[in-house]
């Protein structure tokens, strides 16, 4: 069901695209683009992300790596 | 296979970095290492030059940890300095990248570096040079600094740092990464130690 954005900020239409309360349709149709790749670069142009963006998870040796620089300890590693 | 145990050292081959904490005022956060911090001296210039750090924040953080912050020496950057203290007007385009290649051809000549190498850039021709290639070097950006230091709860608000650095960027900062091509990574608390 496509919503009516009439009215919208540019913050409002990304923070609820972000939220998933409003399709990517509403969102392309609001910024006049016919590009997803372009509502991307919107979106994370405005500090966003898109719905159903999952972050990328750090390896466990840079966690690893990253902990015992702070610590100042060390790793194992194979010689 | 024989194992060992190394330190870990982080080493910034570019002003990247620097420059993209001090711009959201946030160069403490490389206060949370306790492991040395390695700049090459020719890095050093770039990161404190006025046009890139108008407001002094990387000169003044570096003045600020002393000697906690290794400034490695380079015959790029003493010839560069040379030549400025002559009056002359070198240009310093990609002299950066040629004191780190230096720097690290002289890590990578000791067959096994005596630390586990932690770089921190943002620069993707980082991953071309000799420090890439590093034994049991480890590399990541800022972004995935940030998010390694918020694995364990350390830095709550890491969400909010990023969107404060993506906010004054053009594209967003994704998190990077490279991990060391070693079988096992484990770090051991000192505090584990007693």
């Amino acid at each position: 069901m496509k919503n009516d954005l009439t009215g919208w900020t540019v913050a409002d239409v990304t923070e609820a695209l972000e939220r998933g309360k409003i399709g990517h349709a509403d969102a392309m149709e609001y910024f006049d683009i016919d590009s997803y790749h372009r509502l991307v670069e919107i979106m994370h142009l405005n500090g966003k992300k898109m719905p159903g963006h999952r972050e990328m998870r750090l390896s466990p040796a840079t966690v690893e790596a990253v902990r015992a620089a702070i610590s100042g300890g060390t790793v194992e590693v194979d010689d | 296979m024989a194992t060992k145990r190394l330190s870990v050292g982080v080493i910034i081959p570019d002003a990247s970095p620097l420059l993209t904490l001090a711009r959201i005022d946030r160069l403490d956060l490389l206060d949370h290492f306790a492991a040395p911090i390695t700049i090459v001296d020719q890095v050093q210039y770039e990161a404190t030059k006025p046009e890139n750090d108008p407001s002094g924040r990387v000169a003044a953080w570096l003045q600020a940890k002393g000697n906690t912050v290794q400034i490695a020496p380079t015959v790029v950057g003493a010839g560069f300095k040379a030549m400025l203290e002559r009056g002359e007007t070198p240009r310093s385009r990609n002299l950066g990248e040629i004191a780190v290649e230096e720097y690290a051809l002289s890590i990578a000549r000791l067959q096994s570096p005596p630390f586990i190498p932690l770089v921190l850039f943002e620069d993707p021709d980082v991953l071309d040079l000799a420090l890439a290639r590093v034994k049991n070097v480890h590399l990541l950006n800022t972004t995935a600094m940030i998010r390694a230091l918020a694995h364990d709860g350390k830095l709550p608000q890491a969400r909010e740092i990023v969107h404060a650095i993506n906010h004054a960027r053009k594209s967003p900062l994704e998190p990077f990464e490279k991990p060391a091509r070693t079988r096992r990574l484990r770090s051991v608390w000192k505090d584990d130690k007693k």
